[in-house]
């Protein structure tokens, strides 16, 4: 665990004299630490406009790794109650401490296996808002931030208990980043945005777990859902298979069974399934070849890419990592194939 | 005046989807009458039946809401980027002060 040695002044110091020690400093590092200090002080004081280094989202970028947890205490205002920053000790609320963990292992697998700083591949610090609403039977991220919901109890019992899916919504900023100007959220493209989320998000679970492409489960919100509902939200392993998820679960496995106009959510499962497919045959971990070439495609799409374009990214991305012809590329080629996108 | 709210999106999509029902009858009467100033404010009967971002984001819920008045009755779906300040000030009233069914 990193020392902040500032921590323990921080409610002491203005967020005016945090920032005027951070303009006076000539250490980049202390600078950004500083300011992000300032920021936490300030919104410990009801402020909510502060200077500070900002990415592409307009988030402070500290350059490492940095958690913040906020509680809405059941209203819709954001970001809420600061409960929980980064290096300090868990309290008594599971889902402060689940949000802030699961943040972590997303943080951890984006850096140590895609070399990239966070989502935004500039240390962007990581928001979390818990106890969103009442009853709120979902989870999402805003643009800035992640927000979870504590379910209603019946039909979904809280969403920061599975890590698969704190690391897909967290993926939906690393889409928004990565692609080009992001993916417009309808059609093929919007089901495309859901997959990639569904993929980092099942490939950070595995890589949390050490479970190899055969060993996983590949569902995406087991745990979340009621008993009597369900077991999880959707497989990536056979997608629409209801004795597997829950009696909802409408999503194609193959384009035979593509849904025109269908949500976002339904359609994913044929990308989904492709990139299963693709993780079985180059065998090991989903981690090692399939999620790089996964990583890599997105810089190749466009905010409208339809499921052939994205078939024709991974297949060039696969080109470009391991070369032609490569079993690779071969591999990618057969999982789009066998989904019917090409 | 009876409403009815629907709002799906974020991780859960359409298995996440939460619909809340008011009757302003059944409401407080200062909190029917903030309602009620808000779908007037909006003009809510003469809005178009869409009213959605050409290019939305993952963030982006949609939202469904019916409005049932002496008679007539009038659904909008949209974006809440993409509404009037009074049909968001709406929509976030009634998420903050009504339960889902």
């Amino acid at each position: 665990m990193a020392h902040h040695p500032y921590r323990c002044t921080c409610f002491i110091i203005s967020s005016k004299m945090l920032r005027l020690l951070a303009d006076e400093t000539s250490d980049e590092h202390e600078r950004c630490r500083l300011l992000d200090q300032a920021e936490l002080s300030a919104h410990l004081r009801g402020q909510r406009s502060v200077a500070t280094p900002t990415t592409a989202f307009g988030i402070t970028a500290t350059g490492e790794k940095r958690r913040t947890v906020y509680d809405a205490n059941n209203k819709s205002k954001l970001p809420g109650k600061l409960v929980r920053g980064e290096g300090a000790k868990a309290g008594d609320d599971v889902a402060v401490n689940q949000a802030y963990d699961g943040a972590g292992m997303t943080y951890d697998f984006l850096l140590e296996v895609l070399k990239r700083n966070s989502i935004d591949g500039k240390g962007m610090r990581l928001d979390s808002t818990v106890h969103y609403q009442k009853n709120f039977n979902n989870a999402f991220w805003n643009g800035q931030q992640m927000v979870y919901g504590d379910g209603d109890g019946k039909l979904f019992l809280g969403f920061t208990g599975a890590i698969d899916v704190i690391a897909h919504e967290l993926t939906h900023g690393l889409t928004q980043n990565a692609v080009p100007g992001g993916l417009v959220y309808e059609d093929q493209s919007g089901a495309l945005n859901e997959s990639i989320s569904d993929v980092f998000g099942s490939m950070v679970k595995q890589w949390t777990l050490k479970q190899s492409s055969t060993e996983a489960d590949w569902l995406i919100g087991a745990g979340i859902m009621g008993p009597t509902v369900g077991k999880a939200l959707r497989s990536m392993a056979d997608p629409g298979n209801k004795e597997l998820t829950w009696s909802g679960d409408d999503q194609p496995k193959t384009m035979a069974g593509y849904i025109e106009d269908g949500d976002v959510h339904t359609n994913s499962g044929i990308p989904n399934h492709a990139f299963y497919a693709a993780c079985i045959a180059l065998k090991g971990n989903s981690w090692d070849k399939a999620g790089p070439i996964w990583y890599k495609s997105l810089s190749l799409l466009a905010s409208g890419a339809s499921f052939a374009d994205m078939a024709k990214a991974t297949i060039q991305s696969a080109e470009l990592l391991y070369g032609a012809d490569s079993k690779e590329q071969h591999a990618v080629h057969a999982a789009w194939k066998l989904v019917g996108v090409i | 005046m009876r409403m009815t709210l629907r709002c799906t999106g974020g991780f859960a999509g359409p298995a996440g989807a939460q619909t809340r029902t008011i009757d302003l009858g059944q409401l407080p009467h200062e909190q029917a009458e903030q309602m009620q100033q808000l779908v007037q404010a909006c003009d809510f009967f003469a809005l178009p039946e869409k009213l959605v971002k050409s290019e939305p984001k993952s963030w982006d819920f949609q939202y469904d809401l019916e409005v049932d008045e002496g008679g007539q009755a009038h659904t909008v779906r949209y974006h809440l980027d993409a509404v009037p300040d009074q049909l968001r000030a709406l929509t976030e009233k009634i998420n903050d002060e009504v339960d889902p069914d």
